[in-house]
């Protein structure tokens, strides 16, 4: 008999009232992430405005085609998360599971392209510091913002990863129930926000002064 | 693959095809010389990404007013957050503008 | 103890109590009852409060004379750091949510529990990191930056230990939002048949609003301390004006989330008083709708107004005059509330019992402060008095003459139904007393001598300011006095204390219809809830004329 571990918990008497709790509680943190990021967004927009050809001109510096993939690829694990949501919800066992592997699959490509991205700034010396290449002292601060922002980011993608993973590993052998489990609407609602997250800032990094 | 493994498939699938056309858009559209206008179009087209992908692949559209009421919420509160800052910055800098200053840097400078 | 059920009441439980079941450690340290994680909530600030208050009263020491001869600077420097970091993050904002927010959220919804108990333990458990981070600090040598951290002394010329305390609070920070999503979710979602929204009592909404609050304020602190963090760290310029970046954006990040702090810190205290008023005057709350109101709009105001703390900063004078006018409309929702309460003892049959001491207590300091606030939302007149004692006790009297006032009076209020223990009324009603005298002592002074001209955060004052140093030190000492008081009579009332009953304050109420202490699951059978809120009379029959003697003395049994 392979043991499933329950997914009513105290103090719920009813799973869908408990799953609604789930899915509320998470869009509540999500509005707090809002404003985590909505604040490294405000400061880059209080320093553009006083700063609009420097940050322009740093913004070229950024390599276009790797922030360009990874906004595809993150986008493609949104995908794979938002139909792996989908098959639990329809207890479709097989496919929930090769779609949460497929997402983690993406989020580490992800991360491992943005590693190459780091590396190759690092040689570019775009670190703030002593270094750093462009000449004029407020791009150094569109830098700071860049490494700041994007390593929030992979930070969270990184969090993502775990959460994703772990449901992976569970639901494939058969620790917990997958269908009508809050935790899979909870770690896709989150996988999401990573997405939108990149999705904003990746005109703001790479869109900048290509034109 | 079923009919069910197809529908999944394919509403999501549309949304991440717009997804990608619409990354295809904005990159392209960066190229374009546009000057300032290319910033809004870089933000609008992620608003339209960010859009579907809150209200399909996170199910907003589908969900209880509640769970609508804790997203705009924090919207509110973000653009709290941007209105009122940027009123100083921008204030900042208008008054700055009628005292210009000899500094290279077009920094939030004040009362240096 | 009997364990009779009333005819018209709930059925008493008969299982052991939550403090019966289970007594290893373990049972304690990896508990989900939200009623033993806020007996853990409650030891931790208590710790905290007396680290805080230890420092603090060095620092009154050293102010006794003008000369700064007893401390160094740099070592006055990081004592008020270190009791503004401690006392703001690791007492304040955790102190009423974290005890009586956990301990009586569910009871009042008639709940088991919150939505998230694991959440809840994680909540505490990130306090107590971010707590030992901060009290690294202060071992490796302490911070001297004060508890704003402004930069760029603080990301550039301080050789403190910022990034230690920094993270603490970030840490701790999060604490907040896991609680606040947490109870926000439970008032949601776990409420009793019958307990729609307005039939809550005011705790319960206060609770609320706080957790509103704490879920989208304290993101923007948690970025904020990051930013400094890697500035210092990774000297990666943010603030750095060398380089074109604004310390101005940095006082508009903290201070968006540390005006909304205030409120955190004052809402749940309203709350409370809300329950103590109405039970020691035996009345309904007067103007229960627009209570509610009041706190949401605190809440929602509250975000409105953190310019005030810039207006000698640099901000432009357009942003200052919208952020003066906002902090005058911001009072008006509290002053509804005075009113309220005040109106609520009219016609009362008001006892005064230690809880009921605090509570009128509050009521006083709380309106002095507040309206002192007034005089500050005002910019010519923040001009003069920014930066100096007055500000000091403008929130001294908020912060501890109200918050702590009704942290007290609601230790005092619910000990039996925690503990179920009867604490010595005379003794408490003593602690009280001093405690208000004390109070006066320290921070009246301060008003008088901020407006004269004292700066704060220095140890070196002219000399004609020294009277009301020593009058301001001195009552410092009391006040000390009057809060080690409390640890000793409440550690007696435990041990040699006379059991409560289910409800000694005849007080309404779902906590008060279980056992004290009430048992692991709340309640033998959840309640069903049919009448409103604060029952204590009819409606339109005043206490005073109903001749009926309406006083709290419930069963003893």
């Amino acid at each position: 008999m392979i043991a499933r571990a329950t997914i009513l918990r105290s103090p719920w008497k009813d799973l869908s009232r408990q799953h609604e709790s789930a899915t509320f509680g998470i869009w509540v943190f999500l509005a707090s992430e809002l404003l985590f990021f909505g604040s490294l967004l405000l400061l880059y927009t209080a320093y553009r405005v006083a700063n609009p050809d420097v940050f322009i001109a740093a913004g070229r510096e950024t390599d276009l085609w790797y922030g360009t993939v990874n906004t595809a690829v993150l986008m493609t694990s949104s995908l794979t998360m938002a139909v792996s949501a989908k098959a639990a919800e329809a207890d479709m066992r097989r496919l929930t599971i090769w779609c949460l592997g497929a997402t983690v699959a993406l989020g580490l490509m992800f991360l491992v392209f943005k590693g190459f991205e780091y590396a190759e700034d690092i040689e570019k010396n775009l670190v703030p510091g002593a270094n750093f290449a462009l000449k004029q002292p407020a791009a150094q601060i569109f830098f700071a913002l860049y490494w700041i922002m994007t390593a929030i980011h992979a930070i969270h993608l990184s969090i993502g990863l775990g959460l994703v993973g772990r449901l992976a590993i569970s639901g494939a052998l058969r620790r917990v129930q997958l269908r009508e489990n809050p935790q899979v609407e909870v770690t896709a609602l989150y996988w999401h926000l990573v997405d939108v997250i990149w999705i904003i800032l990746y005109p703001l990094i790479y869109l900048m002064g290509r034109s | 693959m079923s009919p069910q493994t197809y529908a999944i498939w394919r509403k999501n699938g549309l949304v991440w095809l717009a997804l990608l056309v619409l990354l295809g858009l904005t990159f392209g559209a960066a190229h374009l010389p546009l000057g300032g206008f290319n910033v809004v179009i870089g933000l609008a087209i992620a608003g339209i990404k960010v859009t579907l992908v809150i209200v399909i692949f996170m199910g907003l559209g589908n969900s209880p007013s509640l769970i609508r009421l804790a997203a705009a919420a924090g919207v509110f509160w973000l653009t709290i957050l941007f209105v009122l800052t940027l009123t100083d910055v921008i204030a900042s800098r208008q008054s700055q503008n009628v005292h210009p200053q000899m500094t290279e840097e077009h920094s939030l400078s004040r009362n240096r | 103890m009997t364990d009779i059920a009333i005819s018209g009441e709930l059925p008493l439980p008969r299982e052991p109590s939550y403090l019966g079941a289970g007594h290893t450690v373990s049972s304690w340290l990896a508990t989900t009852d939200h009623k033993r994680i806020a007996i853990l909530y409650a030891a931790t600030i208590t710790f905290f409060f007396f680290l805080g208050g230890i420092a603090i009263s060095l620092v009154r020491l050293d102010l006794f004379t003008p000369a700064g001869d007893l401390l160094s600077d740099d070592t006055y420097n990081k004592l008020f750091t270190f009791h503004g970091v401690v006392m703001v993050w690791f007492f304040m904002v955790p102190s009423i949510p974290g005890t009586f927010g956990n301990f009586l959220l569910p009871l009042m919804i008639g709940a088991r529990d919150v939505a998230f108990p694991k959440l809840n333990l994680f909540s505490w458990y990130l306090i107590l990191a971010g707590g030992f981070c901060t009290l690294y600090a202060l071992i490796a040598g302490g911070v001297d930056t004060g508890w704003t951290f402004y930069t760029p002394f603080s990301t550039m010329f301080s050789n403190t230990h910022v990034i230690a305390a920094a993270l603490g609070v970030f840490i701790a920070g999060f604490s907040s939002i896991a609680t606040g999503v947490n109870f926000i979710a439970t008032t949601h979602m776990l409420r009793a048949p019958g307990m729609t929204w307005f039939r809550l009592p005011l705790f319960v909404w206060a609770i609320y609003a706080t957790s509103l609050v704490m879920v989208l304020a304290t993101p923007v602190l948690a970025v904020t301390l990051l930013l400094v963090i890697a500035e210092r760290w990774l000297h990666l310029p943010i603030f750095n004006p060398d380089f074109g970046g604004d310390p101005l954006l940095f006082q508009h990040l903290f201070w968006f989330y540390s005006h909304p702090a205030v409120y955190i810190m004052v809402l749940p205290a309203m709350g409370v008083i809300s329950e103590v008023v109405t039970c020691f005057a035996r009345r309904r709350v007067f103007g229960y709708d627009f209570m509610v109101y009041a706190m949401v709009g605190i809440a929602v105001i509250g975000f409105f107004v953190w310019g005030h703390h810039m207006f000698v900063s640099g901000q432009s004078p357009y942003a200052s005059i919208v952020f003066s006018f906002l902090s005058f409309i911001v009072a008006v929702p509290s002053a509804i509330k005075v009113f309220n309460w005040t109106a609520t003892l009219y016609r009362g049959q008001i006892g005064f019992e230690a809880p009921m001491l605090y509570a009128l207590g509050f009521l006083g300091l709380f309106t002095i402060g507040g309206l002192t606030g007034l005089f500050l939302a005002s910019i010519p007149i923040d001009v003069h008095v920014t930066d100096t004692y007055f500000v000091v006790a403008h929130f001294h009297y908020i912060m501890v003459g109200g918050t702590v006032s009704a942290y007290f009076a609601g230790l005092h209020y619910w000990w039996p139904k925690i503990t179920g223990r009867l604490y010595p009324d005379a003794w408490a009603r003593f602690a009280a007393i001093l405690m208000f005298f004390g109070f006066n002592f320290t921070f009246f002074p301060q008003f008088i001598v901020g407006y004269l001209g004292m700066p704060r955060r220095y140890h070196v004052y002219p000399p004609e300011f020294q009277v009301y140093n020593v009058l301001s030190s001195a009552g410092a000492f009391v006040l000390a006095a009057a809060y080690l008081l409390p640890p000793l009579y409440l550690t007696w009332s435990l041990i040699w204390g006379a059991r409560a009953g289910r409800n000694p304050w005849n007080a309404t109420g779902l906590e008060w219809k279980t056992s004290s202490p009430p048992p692991r699951e709340n309640f033998a059978v959840l309640p069903h809830v049919e009448e409103a809120p604060y029952q204590y009379h009819p409606e339109g029959v005043a206490p005073e004329h109903g001749g009926e003697n309406y006083r709290t003395q419930g069963d003893q049994t």
